[in-house]
């Protein structure tokens, strides 16, 4: 919720909503000449949707968003303009037209994505089957078979234009493969779950062992938002840094050096936070040589405590 | 699979989607960075998304990945602008020192540095007027430059003088007197030229810079074509009445002057342009003792495309060595070039003739310096010291050949 309120959208807020909110909306609407240029750059013509249709579309969208300022601000013509002209016109109305149930533009649609939808859930699944039986249900719900409250859904009237449309069908079917394999993954039998037995003697810890886990609980805190990113992806998830550098479109050689400075950082820090409990250089150090499995500490609780405190305080000025 | 799960908590697809693509503005991208290292689905999806994108399009650069990078030291590239606008000023500056530099004004002729042996002033038959009255005019007189007289007569008696003065003084008060030509004619045989290979007597050959006499006839065209309008109608009747009597002897003795200047020395011509692109010509017919004339049209630039950095002319034979070292041999003066063979060793930096100056031979009438130079010339190995040409390399060796096709050291 943090994150939505950061954004100032909803994420799964439909466009009609976004469009009651509180956003200013130009009284006068889009320039005549540029709406004519845009709808035929987008070829909105032929998924069946008429320049009225398109006109509604963006305003819709850009209202939703503001058209890229932040709430509150009033944009003006030519920030609107050059938000008109940063989406991707031709897949926002295509999407728009197959939400609304128009017969050409689900042809279109099928013609573009069908396959590429197949092997992107393939490549995502990593199965053939899995992969087909993920892009059918991903294609019922974009055909609009869900129905809340009586009325037809579409998952594609969240698109938005901001990206392509085949990336947001891709990361659309990632985030329906990993919600299903989490929640299988909680469905394990009972009889195969084997509780852990409890310890029968916990030792108390040293204080030295935890004068080091509040040291480093301290140093993970106020750590760097993408710095967390990368310990997390790389630590927690065991991406590779090519993975990590394809996410955030840098060589992984720079994700390489940026992992170093933030394990750096961390040392650092901690050795501070030692030698601010009262210990010494030395002994700071020779702490840093604990064995891991004695420290009572969850990196992955870590990481993501210190982050949510980082974001609260981001999103609080 | 439940299409609702958890939408309340994290980013819709639409922004995760922006975020793979790079499409997000920066402060939204921040917030999706700190969301996306907190939450570990999101950080799945992000990642089964973006490897679902490389297996389908691998070589895909993900469109404005690098206009919104967040810790590319170049966040735009206005920063570009400032190299570019120093390069351009650097290459404006440029330009116009360029432009501004003083360009070389029209290189006339020059003319040997070497005196030039006497001359009696009575054997030269200038065809001008003002010619015939300079070689009337004492010998003794010696001018430095030539008086006009009021009623465009000159009064330079020009071939009184040395040769080089004369030469200095006479070229240009033969410039615009026959529609901007030039024509130092040689009327009579019995003009004493000097010995084979005079023109090279300089071992530095005519093409070298540091020839200290330089014939600039410019300054004085106004002043000449001034003297030309008021003397033109005058001169025009005499010139017609003399056209066919001077034509019918000057045909017979350029003939005769012909061969011997082709024996003596090299008789170029050469072509002479003014500031204001007028075109003189220069027919150097006549062999000057200690002046050599060149072909600046046609030695300034070899078959090679280079400039001759040394010549050397005798007989009919012109040699000469362009700045990469390359000779060329010219049978007819300077018309046609044809590169000869490397047989020395190094690079070539100046032809000269073998015997820089024979006093006997200079003095010599021209007509038994043709016959000795043919006579010279069919002694095929001998080399004889009036028309043997040397190589020199770049390390001071020398070469030489008496027909300039076959080299040998020396």
């Amino acid at each position: 919720m943090a994150y939505l309120e950061g954004v100032g959208i909803a994420p799964f807020q439909s466009v009609e909503n976004a469009q009651r909110a509180s956003f200013s909306i130009l009284p006068d609407g889009i320039d005549p000449a540029l709406l004519e240029e845009l709808w035929r750059e987008s070829d909105a013509a032929a998924c069946g949707v008429a320049k009225s249709e398109f006109d509604q579309i963006l305003q819709r969208v850009g209202t939703a968003q503001n058209y890229g300022l932040a709430e509150g601000e009033t944009p003006s013509r030519r920030q609107q303009t050059a938000f008109f002209r940063g989406l991707k016109l031709a897949d926002l109305v295509l999407a728009r037209a197959c939400a609304s149930g128009k017969e050409p533009a689900w042809e279109r649609f099928l013609a573009l994505y069908r396959q590429p939808l197949v092997r992107a859930a393939i490549a995502i699944t990593g199965g053939d089957t899995l992969g087909r039986d993920l892009a059918d249900q991903l294609y019922a719900e974009l055909f609009g078979l869900a129905t809340r409250d009586g009325e037809r859904r579409c998952p594609l009237d969240s698109y938005r234009g901001r990206g392509s449309l085949m990336g947001w069908l891709r990361t659309t079917l990632a985030q329906r493969h990993v919600d299903h394999h989490r929640r299988s993954h909680r469905e394990q039998p009972l009889e195969e779950f084997d509780a852990p037995a409890p310890n029968p003697e916990p030792e108390k810890p040293l204080a030295e062992l935890t004068v080091l886990g509040k040291a480093i609980e301290e140093a993970f805190r106020w750590q760097d938002a993408e710095d967390r990113f990368l310990l997390a992806a790389h630590y927690l998830d065991g991406r590779t840094l090519l993975e990590i550098g394809r996410v955030l479109a840098v060589h992984e050689a720079t994700v390489s050096r940026r992992l170093r400075r933030a394990t750096d950082g961390i040392r650092k820090q901690v050795l501070k936070n030692l030698q601010r409990s009262g210990m010494s250089r030395r002994a700071a150090e020779e702490a840093l040589g604990t064995d891991p499995r004695d420290l009572d500490l969850n990196l992955k609780n870590l990481l993501q405590n210190s982050q949510s405190g980082a974001f609260q305080e981001k999103a609080a000025r | 699979m439940n299409p609702t799960t958890q939408f309340d908590l994290h980013p819709d697809a639409e922004s995760l989607n922006a975020f793979v693509e790079q499409a997000l503005p920066r402060r939204e991208r921040a917030r999706l960075l700190a969301h996306l290292a907190d939450c570990g689905r999101c950080r799945q999806v992000v990642m089964l998304a973006q490897q679902a994108a490389a297996n389908e399009e691998p070589a895909q650069v993900p469109a404005g990945s690098f206009a919104v990078r967040p810790d590319a030291w170049f966040r735009n590239w206005r920063l570009v602008w400032v190299p570019a606008a120093a390069l351009a000023v650097v290459v404006a500056l440029a330009f116009l020192v360029h432009l501004r530099q003083p360009r070389p004004g029209p290189e006339l002729a020059r003319f040997e540095p070497r005196p030039a042996p006497q001359i009696a002033a009575n054997t030269a038959k200038p065809s001008l007027p003002e010619r015939a009255n300079a070689g009337r005019a004492s010998s003794s007189a010696s001018l430095a430059s030539p008086r006009l007289s009021p009623g465009g007569e000159s009064s330079v008696p020009a071939e009184a003088v040395s040769r080089p003065q004369a030469q200095e003084n006479a070229a240009p008060a033969a410039l615009g007197s026959e529609a901007d030509a030039i024509e130092f004619r040689k009327t009579e045989p019995s003009v004493r030229v000097p010995p084979l290979g005079v023109s090279g007597a300089s071992p530095q050959g005519f093409l070298e810079p540091e020839t200290p006499a330089q014939f600039k006839p410019a300054p004085a065209v106004a002043a000449w074509e001034q003297q030309q309008r008021v003397e033109s109608a005058r001169r025009s009747q005499a010139v017609a009445a003399r056209a066919t009597q001077a034509k019918i002897s000057d045909a017979a003795e350029h003939a005769q002057i012909s061969r011997s200047l082709t024996a003596a020395s090299p008789a170029p011509q050469f072509e002479l342009k003014s500031a204001s692109s007028a075109s003189f010509k220069i027919a150097a017919q006549q062999p000057m003792a200690g002046v050599s004339v060149l072909r600046k049209a046609q030695m300034g630039r070899l078959p090679s495309g280079l400039t001759a950095v040394s010549s050397v002319t005798a007989l009919h034979r012109t040699l000469a060595v362009d700045q990469a070292g390359t000779v060329f041999l010219s049978e007819d003066s300077g018309s046609h070039w044809e590169p000869i063979a490397r047989q020395w060793a190094g690079r070539a930096v100046e032809v000269r003739l073998q015997q820089p100056w024979n006093s006997n031979a200079a003095l010599a009438p021209i007509g038994g310096a043709a016959q000795d130079a043919s006579k010279l010339g069919a002694v095929d190995g001998a080399l004889q010291p009036a028309q043997v040409f040397e190589i020199v390399n770049d390390s001071d060796l020398t070469w030489v050949s008496a027909d300039g096709r076959n080299w040998k050291a020396k």
